[in-house]
């Protein structure tokens, strides 16, 4: 079986759509109203939230309080109710400090997803593909990590760290929480690198092996090739769950000047409360560049990135 | 599967993985074990006491009960619409589009997604006929459509302008005393230990005092009879109205024109209704006037404005209605309106609230599912599909006899992710709820045994044992999964 071998994916994507290039298709058209009105309907719930906030961050304070926001869609061109003013109070006031949470926020999050991936896809690589003695042990200690809740780690480690003085190191001030995110980032991307890894096409190794290829060149040239849309999303996941982490910041940078932009967020919403404004629009910050990261990747996402990598 | 031998081991591939991994997580996990079966400050050997306690206490089984429900509805409702949306969205043209705007939620911190929610569940306390608040949360603006209007505060400084004999601070003591009531009960009942509630009955005047301002109390106290504030309020100012002399209703009404306006929409719709069905009025005419009647009744109670147009059937009754308003009770009204539903304070009501922190995990999640079933839905041969529409399969057959056997290893995978989340929720609870009005988690309560005021290591680590026991079976599923693979290929 090939169950999950998105690799040899041989789908093209004109085939499915050769129906729309002979004119329009009525009957087609009709009978798909349904899978077209059951998808809106779930997009609009999954993005009613998200806009609620949008439009309230650009609301004055007092509407806020005193009106849903859905209220500016009566009149929804009507600029005078909608104000740049709560951003500006949250990026541009120098207690916030947003853009040095914002520099900090990088300075940890690229790092802390680079290097669990490379160290969980050679991992996954030996669990898929190499034959040794308590592989199979290994694997579930491995794995079984996932279920250990993170907030018992932290004492153990830190009295280590403290010790090794890793943590509060003046020469590289985030190196605690590289290894910190690293290690906690391990356990899922192994077991999802193995899961894919595993589903390749025994054949291509075979072959590969056979032609006296070694395990680091089929690592390199073959398993992560064929990995990279397992990859793909392990990168967004990895870097979302760094960017959006207060907890292990918390811990392992504190509070300082070497705070990422959650802390930050968090510290508004903490010292403001109820200043809805301010919150809306400071999540909405927080939010940008996540975001923007997903939309470049979405492509690996898309049909038939695949479909040539290995044919040729 | 014979590579050939060389120098690069297994060691190297494994190396990093392995040693990151037992300082990080295997020795504090071992170290949690040892802690489990010692004291507070794992300083004594207790034996089993620690997981007694996690077993029996009345804060553990309510735990266990809403990590049960999570485990069900989270990851049914995760993996259900993943799957749903990713086959759909595979089907049209704006298929990225669909899958960033579910996806989203995944790019936003529990922070921000603790602001968003909060919006979404909003609810404003006062809405009664005194003052029928707007609600600014969206579920409870679909649940009660209503009228802006100033805080409860507002409305007894008015009735005191109009004479009635009433203040802010009987109506604040008349909460503090209701609650102090549920509190001792509580105490008695062994639902609250002493210490928490002094800490509530300290902060209690300052709250009562805000709540009459229009704030509801912060969501990590654990108040027991918050329910009933509103309606003790407005008992505490029926006695005072109770106490004008007779006829006195206008001054009432310049108060609080709402409550005026609801006695005459009623008085007004029963008689439409009742013209309608005598005849004199058609359908029509009685439904337009019935969308009017809010509108029309306000303005004349406000401005004593006379309706515009034909067919009002009581309207010389009007001023004899706002002169009696002084004869009924705003609880009465408020206990029988007929304004659809009331809101509905979706964080603290127990039996809601667990399902409305489940959709927020499910808003959340529903994109990770998606986005790696989607990925796999994309590895299904193109061909093997048409090959089962040519033969003329229909669509759900396609989705259940092809794509559903063919994508059940990765539905696999990402269900037991989902099920490792159910287990180890914590964020979403502790950001709205802080695990009070029975909404309680296992690692909520393990963080608060760690870090709240008692520092119990030796409770911490039970529940830590526990929750890494209760993933075993998941993971010994796994495993045979992973050999049916090896011997697949």
């Amino acid at each position: 079986m090939t169950s999950a071998t998105p690799a040899v994916s041989t789908r093209s994507s004109t085939s499915s759509r050769a129906g729309q290039k002979v004119g329009f298709n009525w009957g087609r058209f009709i009978g798909r109203i349904p899978l077209h009105l059951v998808l809106i309907l779930l997009i609009l719930i999954w993005i009613l939230p998200t806009i609620g906030l949008l439009i309230s961050s650009v609301r004055p304070q007092q509407d806020i309080l005193s009106s849903g926001w859905w209220t500016v869609l009566k009149n929804p061109l009507d600029f005078t109710q909608y104000t740049l003013e709560n951003y500006d109070a949250v990026i541009n006031n120098p207690n916030y400090n947003m853009a040095r949470a914002f520099r900090n926020s990088l300075i940890i999050t690229i790092p802390a997803t680079i290097l669990p991936l490379l160290f969980a896809a050679s991992a996954a690589y030996a669990f898929s593909w190499m034959e040794f003695r308590g592989r199979n042990i290994l694997f579930v200690i491995l794995v079984g990590m996932l279920v250990v809740p993170l907030q018992l780690t932290f004492i153990p480690v830190l009295t280590m760290f403290n010790r090794l003085g890793i943590t509060n190191n003046q020469y590289v001030p985030f190196l605690g929480i590289w290894i910190a995110h690293t290690g906690y980032g391990l356990p899922y991307a192994i077991y999802l690198l193995r899961n894919y890894m595993g589903s390749l096409p025994r054949e291509i190794f075979e072959s590969a092996y056979l032609d006296g290829c070694s395990h680091p060149t089929a690592f390199l040239r073959l398993a992560l090739p064929l990995s990279v849309p397992a990859i793909a999303s392990l990168v967004i996941f990895q870097f979302l769950w760094v960017w959006n982490d207060l907890l292990v910041a918390l811990i392992y940078v504190g509070g300082g000047q070497y705070a990422p932009l959650t802390y930050a967020v968090s510290n508004l919403v903490n010292s403001l409360g109820q200043d809805w404004h301010l919150l809306t629009s400071a999540a909405f910050v927080s939010m940008a560049l996540p975001l923007i990261v997903f939309l470049a990747l979405q492509r690996y996402f898309v049909r038939g990135i695949l479909a040539g990598s290995i044919k040729g | 599967m014979k590579a050939q031998e060389s120098k690069w081991g297994p060691a190297v591939f494994l190396g990093p993985a392995v040693f990151l991994l037992f300082i990080l997580m295997v020795y504090p996990a071992l170290e949690t074990i040892r802690l489990s079966f010692f004291d507070r400050l794992g300083e004594n050997f207790v034996g089993l006491e620690n997981y007694e306690y996690a077993i029996t206490s009345r804060r553990m089984q309510e735990a266990f009960r809403n990590n049960l429900i999570w485990l069900f509805v989270f990851t049914i409702g995760t993996v259900g619409f993943g799957l749903l949306i990713a086959t759909l969205a595979d089907r049209v043209r704006y298929e990225t589009l669909a899958k960033s705007i579910i996806f989203m939620p995944m790019a936003i911190s529990f922070v921000g997604a603790g602001v968003i929610w909060k919006f979404v569940y909003d609810l404003r306390p006062t809405g009664t006929p005194l003052q029928p608040a707007q609600q600014i949360g969206l579920l409870n603006a679909i649940l009660v459509a209503s009228d802006p209007d100033g805080t409860l505060n507002d409305a007894i400084a008015r009735l005191n302008e109009e004479g009635v004999p009433i203040d802010a601070q009987a109506v604040q003591q008349a909460i503090i005393d209701v609650e102090t009531d549920a509190i001792e009960a509580a105490v008695a009942d062994e639902e609250l230990s002493r210490e928490e509630a002094d800490e509530l009955l300290e902060v209690l005047p300052d709250r009562a005092k805000g709540y009459v301002n229009g704030k509801l109390p912060p969501r990590d106290e654990n108040w027991q009879a918050l329910g009933q504030w509103g309606r003790t309020s407005l008992d505490a100012i029926n006695a005072a109205i109770a106490t004008m002399p007779e006829g006195s209703g206008r001054a009432i009404c310049n108060a609080v024109p709402h409550v005026c306006m609801t006695q005459i929409e009623r008085a007004e719709t029963a008689a439409i209704d009742e013209a309608v069905s005598a005849g004199t009025l058609t359908d029509e005419q009685g439904d337009a006037l019935k969308r009017q009647v809010r509108s029309v009744a306000l303005a004349y109670v406000e401005d004593g404005k006379r309706p515009e147009g034909e067919g009002w059937q009581t309207v010389d009754q009007w001023d004899q209605i706002i002169a009696d308003v002084d004869q009924i009770t705003l609880r009465g009204i408020n206990d029988t309106l007929d304004t659809g539903i009331e809101p509905i304070d979706w964080i603290r009501t127990q039996g809601i609230n667990n399902l409305a922190l489940i959709i927020v995990g499910v808003w959340i999640w529903t994109g990770f599912c998606m986005v790696v079933l989607s990925a796999a839905l994309k590895g299904i041969p193109g061909e093997l599909l048409e090959a089962a529409r040519v033969d003329g399969a229909n669509e759900f057959q396609v989705f259940f006899r092809i794509i559903i056997p063919m994508l059940m290893p990765t539905i696999t995978v990402v269900m037991t992710t989902m099920v490792i989340n159910a287990l180890k929720v914590f964020d979403i609870v502790y950001v709205m709820t802080a695990g009070n009005f029975g909404t309680e988690v296992l690692a909520n309560r393990m963080y608060f045994e760690m870090y709240g005021g008692n520092r119990e290591f030796g409770h911490a680590s039970a529940i830590a044992v526990i929750l890494m026991l209760s993933i075993v079976p998941i993971m010994i599923y796994n495993i045979i999964q992973f050999r049916r693979q090896e011997a697949r290929r």
